[in-house]
């Protein structure tokens, strides 16, 4: 298929059959997550979910549809992020009164959670290949 | 900025793809920038300063660009594809892959809650900090349930997932970790989603491992803070 070209009908078909799944099990995934009261993000339970159906025996049809929109969705997290990312301005006057606490504290336990992780998976996946 | 612009209901949207175009264009003409810095924090920067100089609330940007935000969940979801391409490799390290992961959130807390008791810091920021190496609404849900401040919360996670995107990669190579899976777990736990989104430029494998990291980080930060606020010599610190 060439970039200029519309798709066919059954990619179409199967993109938004993706689409409708993605948006299917973060809503389940949000529902879930304010039902037990639990703070973890839909999404984040939607993706957990995504990979148990993918274990089922209907695991290939469904990465079949997912693939191809799945993929784009995949690629665009970092422009997605942005607005969220942008919320920042709306906390600068809070930030600007204890700006040196909590870069100080941002950056040290980031740094140390970067290299503990770091260290620590890579000793046990060493130790798995040895 | 003119209310004729900000009316329209997709500026916000339009604005942000603007800064993204632009961003991809700045750091395609400074080809020594465009390795240590990423896309999305020149995005930020130049969308943050639109609103900061036209004094546009970001209540009015955020619901300008909700066309955007809409996609987020689906994608964040869609994570589980990449994962998925790699579950036979995953399931043989699980063990060693959930260790760390929790060694790194425990570690993490505990620099928080030492230089809080070393700094003196008020309860309510330790409150606000402890949660920080989880995705921002995780981040902020924990700390508002610690006696924190929610949308600060939620602001510290994406300063946190803001310096993996560009001080990741150049802190692991300093570290001479060179295994994809490390690097990307590591990215993952600390920086969650925009680290993840970074490390999915590098490629699949560090991607994977970042997606992987940023969920294990969701789940064990919601759960560590809540020991956190049941031990009494740790709760002293919190409101």
């Amino acid at each position: 298929m060439s970039a200029d070209s519309i798709p066919p009908p059954r990619t179409v078909a199967r993109a938004v059959a993706g689409l409708a799944v993605l948006y299917g099990l973060y809503a389940v995934g949000a529902v879930l997550s304010s039902a037990v009261g639990w703070p973890v993000p839909g999404g984040i339970i939607g993706m957990v979910l995504l990979l148990a159906l993918l274990r089922t025996p209907w695991g290939e049809r469904l990465e079949r549809c997912l693939g191809g929109i799945g993929a784009v969705l995949v690629a665009l997290l970092p422009l997605l992020l942005v607005p969220v990312a942008v919320g920042v301005v709306a906390e600068l006057t809070l930030l600007r009164q204890q700006w040196w606490v909590v870069g100080l504290t941002v950056a040290a336990s980031w740094v140390v959670a970067v290299t503990v992780v770091a260290a620590v998976s890579r000793w046990t996946f060493a130790r798995r290949r040895a | 900025m003119s209310t004729l612009v900000t009316d329209v209901p997709v500026w916000g949207t339009v604005l942000t793809l603007g800064g993204w175009v632009l961003a991809v264009l700045v750091l395609r003409t400074v080809p020594a920038a465009a390795r240590v810095v990423p896309p999305i924090l020149v995005a930020i920067v130049v969308v943050a300063a639109v609103l900061l100089v036209s004094d546009v609330p970001y209540d009015q940007f955020a619901r300008t660009s909700a066309p955007l935000s809409a996609l987020l969940g689906p994608a964040v979801v869609a994570l589980a594809l990449p994962v998925h391409r790699y579950r036979a490799e995953i399931a043989a390290v699980l063990p060693g892959l959930l260790t760390s992961a929790l060694a790194g959130v425990v570690a993490a807390a505990a620099v928080v809650l030492g230089l809080a008791a070393v700094l003196d810091v008020d309860p309510g920021t330790v409150a606000t900090l402890v949660p920080m190496h989880a995705t921002s609404p995780v981040s902020s849900a924990v700390s508002a349930g610690l006696g924190g401040s929610a949308g600060t919360a939620a602001v510290v996670a994406i300063f946190a997932g803001v310096l993996g995107a560009s001080a990741g990669p150049p802190l692991l190579r300093a570290l001479r970790i060179t295994d994809p899976r490390a690097r990307g777990l590591a990215i993952g736990v600390s920086s969650h989603a925009i680290g993840t989104s970074r490390a999915l430029e590098i490629d699949a494998e560090t991607g994977t491992y970042a997606a992987i990291g940023m969920a294990c980080g969701a789940v064990l930060v919601a759960t560590t803070s809540a020991v956190v606020a049941a031990v009494p010599g740790l709760a002293a610190l919190l409101p």
